[in-house]
């Protein structure tokens, strides 16, 4: 496999680079059959403009086994798409990974559950293990027995070391209970799944069988996570307790359960600081799970996970999922588990727990292959910079560090920004988002905008999102309560005007507003309104991050170039 | 299953019966160099290589030869060294026989490593069941070593302490799993195990099948507790007819030349190199045989073309014998993802292709360094070879690691040629496909004639090392008991001018990739200095079939202060980019291009000129306002600590040129100009003072200073002026 007196074969969209990433060039004819080849295997990693970036990892390599994939098929599509000849270490490496797969397999036995083993040796290395020893309850030969309630935890350590346990124990069925998704909404709209929502819902399914169950699905904000949730509902059939962020995103599922599914209002529960109804579809918070009376006080709300006999659990926003329900998800492992989300980034890094507790990665659809397929809608985005005002840049030159991201973010100046942007877009759905509750009371006093922040009643949240679908208010300023999981297909223009620093996963979701496909098939736009010479120019870079290697382009404007006094347009990129 | 198969086979090793009175008999009743041996066998902790004990005590053979008829001592063949021989611990920690005590013993196990306790355990036959008992034993150990008695101590507790192996083992139990990992002195005795079955091999094949722990979590490993090398003939052993009663033990003559040994090649210089034949076939040379391939084969060109491009960015420093700097090259290592053991090969290759020269302070990469990361890796094998000094050298070992500085004998290349292509040449190749695993360097890879020496053969290894990561040369092995030769790759052949070059067809220069992110992704055809010069202003992420880089605000900050031209940056990446440049990118190069200057430094290092006025409050009570954009600094500020600290904080504060004159450079005709055109000035006199300040022509031969911030001037004789310079317009 020298690289030794091969020529590059152009033609070929795949560079495999030792150190096991995969770069694919999206504009070579055969990067779509490249692409769906790929995904089988290995991660994606970025998506960008010209090159997607994927990577080979033990867990993708595993994945591909546990799917029925050998090496021989892996290294034969590789092989076939890529420029150059394959490292000889990646070979290895993809050898080496697919056979550790199955080497242990965990299977029921009466009512507890049995790791197996092919060899001595690794059965014994295991058993000596002083962490997972109490979790055990006996061994026999090639087989270690274990309760239920180890099963997530030994999983979990076993794949940390390198060791994928093939789950072959298979879920608790739950009990059962009838629905499905409804041809025409009760609205009476035509409703049918989309090729990648059904994809999405098989892979997860795999058609009942224990390797399917359990597993995250990444799609963008605005591609349907929530129809891919009841797909699977659809085809589990079965008791099922929804985990949400908070209590407008549990009202927004309810309305989209009884709107696209056949469940029927009393079907349906909420379990939240409000009201604890518990039913066959339950909904209930990720904040009332974890909330306890005082801090060495048990987490009475667990309980709800033993309350019925759930035979699925979605974990909506699965990136958002407080550690303490990771250590409760440990118990759960007999029970089906759907992770929901749009991006996958963690600033705690536990995205690899939530692989291994809640399940892999099991659908990732590119962003801008969404866009292209009319899927969500297109956006653009644009970054303008504004200066400090003279006596604000003498505060903030001697404001210490910790201040100066804020000086820079309420800078006076994105006011008026914000009123040319309104001005510009006054036929539009604007959303106004930003950090600072006095900048934000700024902007909702100064153009008499309603304004939704934590301190806003549920209710009242409710009344003002339902006014603006309904079109009566076409403006809505929004603190972070709206950076995720509310539902107003009909925003098309979102105004940053400040942020949680450099946090990726704020900016991308706070596109996510605005991406439902529009009427028409309009378009989006993303203003991050930023400082000049400022340290919020660093953070607005890094917060891009995410979406740049989605592929999404950020123009950007600086405040000198708002007016053109010579011809009167103003931006013209917009 | 085979493990189980063989323990079956195998059984508890035999201990024979001790009786120490009789054995302390004897012990007294050798003669005078035989109890030496015995004696150096205790301080090398019951092992020491044959040749050792024969240099070390000056006994004879045949002492050693009584020893072993006597019980006293066990041999084990190696390929490393000659003979090892072990001393039955029943013997060694015998006290009347040993006139020792255990408060020696116990002084004996502190100089050993915890892994100690492993390969005693296991070298001893006991299993070790789990990390529990791992534990409990080291605890023992610990109270062993601790306590200084090992009274009081069960006997199944001291039976694991029995016998003491310095090497051999690695001890992993820090990990996920306590992981026993045979190292190569293992694979040797194995290697050798089944050409010699002997009593050795016994002993040797219980060594290997005690349950050996399977690591987690490192890529190359796999079980080992039978080498995959070695699995056809263990199968081979299980299924010949039972063992044949042990031969008696017969020690090799040190003087025997090898019946295997190739001849040695002429030097090239003297006659011709024979024309190129193929290695002859051994009938063993089976397909199933072959090594697996280091994985970092074929990743040296790679490697070089970022080490290099790293070596460009951050200069490593030479010490004063000319070696790189250790601190330095092991920082390049982490900065390139090179394992540091490999830096040691990275560097001697680099300096044997003269891919960098040295000023005798840094190191720089030289001016040829661009053809030769284009190169095949045929082709660079070739020049490798070629480039080896013909010299000698003193310490062999030392090349290895300081190779720009040791030299090597012309020879050397000969018996490297020797090594790698003639069949007849034993070389424990278990080592090699270890080592090439990444486990270190080839130190084990001898031929049977350099047991006596053991320095040519290290060379042989260390160059074999190398030009295999280099070009990954060699490919497989065969074996058939002991080892008997490398199988070259096409590669090899060629750069041993054994076959023909492939040469790799040109690639057809693609352009740059230029990503929203700042990301840049830059085909292997794209010339080295393009890259050079991408590398000196963004993060270096991979070098491999394509090049990585990261640019970003912190990168170009970085470049910008060592004084790139973020200009030719800019217009490089525009030109080779296939697409326009996108904005983000543009725009932080427009940045940070326009932070440049934001404050100017004044020739006399105290006066700063700032382009913003807020950034006069951000500086603070470092500096004193002079006028318009213009400020002093505070008499207690350093100007170089207040340089780098503008620098940390993200200003790229310019040095203004000085206009200066010297002492026969017309001070007088200077400060006539400054006078008239107010500016200020530093004078530096001849007795090592200076003044600043505005100048005036009191009269000929004098002139007056009067300080910037006002004062009383003060009057200096044109004469004691050394020289002067313009500090303000």
């Amino acid at each position: 496999m020298s690289a030794e007196g091969e020529g590059p074969a152009p033609a070929k969209p795949l560079i495999v680079q030792s150190d096991q990433t995969l770069l694919l060039e999206v504009e070579n004819p055969l990067y779509e059959s490249a692409r769906s080849e790929l995904g089988r295997f290995a991660e994606l990693v970025k998506s960008p403009e010209h090159i997607h970036t994927y990577r080979i990892t033990p867990l993708s390599l595993w994945n591909a086994a546990a799917g029925g994939m050998t090496a021989d098929l892996i290294l034969e599509s590789l092989a076939r798409y890529s420029r150059y000849s394959l490292p000889p270490n990646v070979i290895f490496e993809i050898r080496e990974q697919t056979g550790r797969y199955g080497r242990i397999t965990l299977e029921k036995r009466g009512e507890a559950y049995a790791l197996a083993f092919r060899e001595a040796a690794l059965a014994e290395e295991v058993w000596s293990h002083k962490d997972l020893r109490p979790l055990f309850t006996g061994r026999s030969g090639f087989e270690i027995s274990l309760p239920g309630s180890s099963r997530g935890m030994v999983k979990h350590a076993l794949t940390r070391a390198g060791y994928p346990v093939a789950d072959l124990a298979g879920y608790v069925k739950g009990a059962s209970l009838e629905l499905s998704v409804r041809p025409l909404t009760a609205a009476g709209l035509p409703l049918a799944l989309r090729a990648y929502q059904i994809d999405a819902a098989e892979i997860f399914h795999a058609g009942g069988s224990a390797a399917g169950g359990s597993g995250v699905i990444v799609l963008p904000c605005g591609a349907g996570k929530t129809l891919v949730g009841m797909a699977v509902m659809e085809r589990v059939k079965t008791h099922t307790l929804i985990l949400a962020t908070g209590g407008v995103a549990v009202r927004q599922w309810r309305r989209e359960l009884l709107d696209k599914t056949t469940l029927r209002p009393e079907d349906i529960g909420e379990y939240s600081g409000e009201t604890k109804d518990i039913r066959p579809v339950t909904l209930a918070t990720y904040n009332i799970l974890t909330h306890r009376k005082s801090k060495a006080g048990d987490f009475t709300h667990f309980a709800i996970f033993d309350r019925l006999d759930w035979g699925l659990i979605i974990y909506d926003e699965v990136h958002l999922l407080p550690a303490e329900v990771f250590r409760a998800t440990a118990n759960l492992q007999a029970r089906r588990r759907l992770g929901l989300t749009a991006t996958l980034i963690r600033e705690d890094a536990l995205e690899a727990d939530v692989f291994s507790l809640i399940g892999p990665k099991k659908y990732d659809a590119p962003w801008k292959d969404l866009e292209r397929q009319g899927w969500i809608a297109p956006a653009s985005c644009v970054e303008i910079r504004v200066a400090l005002p003279e006596e604000r840049r003498m505060t903030y030159a001697v404001a210490p560090d910790r201040e100066k991201f804020r000086i820079a973010s309420e800078n006076p100046v994105k006011m008026d920004v914000v009123h040319e942007l309104l001005r510009r877009h006054k036929d539009d759905r604007i959303l106004v988002i930003g950090q600072f509750l006095d900048q934000l009371d700024r902007i909702a006093s100064g153009y008499r905008l309603p304004i939704i922040t934590g301190r806003t009643p549920l209710r009242e949240r409710e009344r003002l999102f339902e006014e603006f679908r309904r079109g009566e208010i076409r403006t809505l300023v929004l603190s972070k309560v709206g950076n995720f999981s509310i539902d107003l297909p009909d925003a098309n223009v979102l105004i940053q005007v400040s942020g949680q620093f450099g946090s990726r996963q704020e900016e991308a979701q706070r596109l996510g507003r605005v991406l439902r496909p529009k009427k028409g098939g309009g378009s989006a736009r993303l203003y991050s309104v930023v400082s000049r010479a400022t340290c919020e120019e660093d953070f607005a870079a890094n917060r891009q991050l995410f979406l740049t290697e989605q592929g999404y382009a950020y123009e950007i404007v600086v405040d000198g170039a708002l007016y053109d006094p010579k011809t009167g347009v103003w931006m013209s990129q917009c | 299953m085979l493990i189980e198969e063989l323990r079956k086979r195998v059984g508890p090793a035999p201990l024979p019966p001790f009786d120490a009175k009789e054995h302390a008999r004897l012990y007294k009743a050798q003669p005078k160099e035989r109890r030496r041996i015995v004696n150096a066998l205790v301080r090398a902790g019951g092992e020491m290589e044959y040749a050792r004990l024969v240099s070390d005590t000056c006994a004879p053979p045949e002492a050693f030869r009584g020893l072993f008829d006597l019980g006293l001592v066990t041999p084990i063949p190696y390929a490393l060294a000659p003979v090892t021989v072990v001393l039955p611990l029943e013997r060694l920690f015998a006290t009347p026989l040993l006139e020792n005590d255990p408060d020696k013993l116990v002084e004996a196990l502190k100089i050993y490593p915890r892994e100690g306790l492993w390969a005693i355990a296991s070298k001893a036959g006991v299993p070790v069941d789990g990390a529990d008992e791992f534990t409990l034993r080291a605890r023992l150990f610990v109270h062993a070593t601790a306590g200084r008695t090992l009274e009081g101590l069960p006997p199944a507790a001291l039976e694991p302490l029995r016998l003491l192996r310095k090497r051999g083992w690695s001890d992993r139990a820090g990990r996920f799993f306590a992981a026993l990992r045979l190292l190569p002195p293992a694979g040797d005795s194995a290697a050798n195990l089944f050409a010699v079955k002997g009593p050795p091999a016994d002993l040797l094949l219980r060594m290997l099948l005690i349950p050996v722990r399977s690591t987690t979590g490192e890529p190359y490993y796999a079980d080992l507790a039978v080498p995959s090398e070695l699995r056809a003939g263990v199968e081979e052993l299980l299924a010949a007819p039972a063992e044949a009663p042990p031969e008696p033990f017969r020690p090799p003559q040190s003087s025997r030349p090898p019946a295997t040994a190739p001849a040695r090649r002429a030097p090239a210089s003297k006659a011709p190199p024979p024309p190129p034949t193929p290695p002859k076939r051994d009938p063993d040379c089976t397909e199933g045989r072959t090594l697996e391939l280091s994985s970092r084969e074929g990743r040296f060109p790679g490697d070089l073309a970022r080490f290099l491009l790293l070596l460009d960015q951050e200069p490593p420093s030479v010490t004063q014998k000319g070696t790189l700097n250790r601190r330095d090259l092991g920082r390049l290592a982490k900065r390139a993802g090179i394992p540091e053991e490999e830096m040691d090969l990275m560097d001697s290759a680099a300096s044997c292709l003269q891919a960098y020269e040295s000023d005798g302070e840094t190191v720089r990469v030289a001016p040829g360094a661009a053809d030769l990361v284009g190169l095949s890796a045929g082709e660079m094998a070739r020049r490798f070879l070629k480039k080896l000094p013909p010299i000698t050298f003193d310490s062999p070992y030392r090349w290895y690691t300081h190779n720009q500085h040791e030299r090597i004998n012309r020879a050397v290349r000969d018996e490297l040629e020797g090594a790698m292509t003639d069949t007849g040449t034993t070389v424990c190749l278990h080592c090699v496909a270890d080592s090439l695993r990444g486990n270190g360097t080839l130190l084990k890879v001898l031929r049977p004639e350099d047991h006596r020496s053991g320095k040519a053969a290290r060379v042989v290894v260390d160059m074999l090392g190398a030009i295999f990561r280099f070009t990954g040369v060699a490919a497989g092995a065969l074996l058939d008991g002991r080892v008997r030769a490398l199988r070259l790759t096409p590669t090899g052949e060629a750069a041993l001018g054994r076959g023909p070059l492939t040469v790799a067809a040109p690639r057809p220069e693609e352009p740059l990739i230029v990503q929203p992110s700042g990301e840049i992704i830059a085909p292997r055809s794209i010339p080295f200095d393009d890259l050079r010069r991408i590398a000196r202003a963004a993060e270096v992420k991979a070098v491999d079939a394509v090049a990585i880089f990261s640019l970003n605000r912190k990168t170009l900050l970085r470049a910008a202060q060592r004084g790139e031209d973020l200009e030719a940056l800019r217009a490089l990446l525009a030109s080779r980019s296939a697409a326009p440049l996108p904005q983000t990118v543009r725009f932080l190069l427009e940045e940070i291009l326009a932070r440049t200057g934001e404050i100017e430094i004044l020739p006399c290092s105290a006066v700063i000129k700032l382009k913003d006025p807020a950034l006069l409050r951000a500086l603070g009570a470092r500096v004193v306002p002079l006028a318009d954009g213009l400020a002093m600094l505070a008499p207690q500020v350093d100007p170089a600590e207040f340089d780098a600290e503008l620098r940390k904080q993200g200003y790229l504060p310019r040095m203004a040129r000085p206009e200066k004159v010297g002492a026969g450079g017309g001070v007088r005709n200077f400060l006539q100009q400054a006078w008239l055109s107010g500016a200020c000035v530093e004078l530096h006199l001849r007795d090592g003072y200076f003044a600043a300040g505005f100048v005036k022509i009191v009269d000929g031969d004098t002139c007056e200073i009067e300080p910037v911030l006002g004062g009383r001037g003060r009057a200096v004789p044109i004469g004691s002026i050394a020289s002067a310079r313009r500090i303000s317009p």
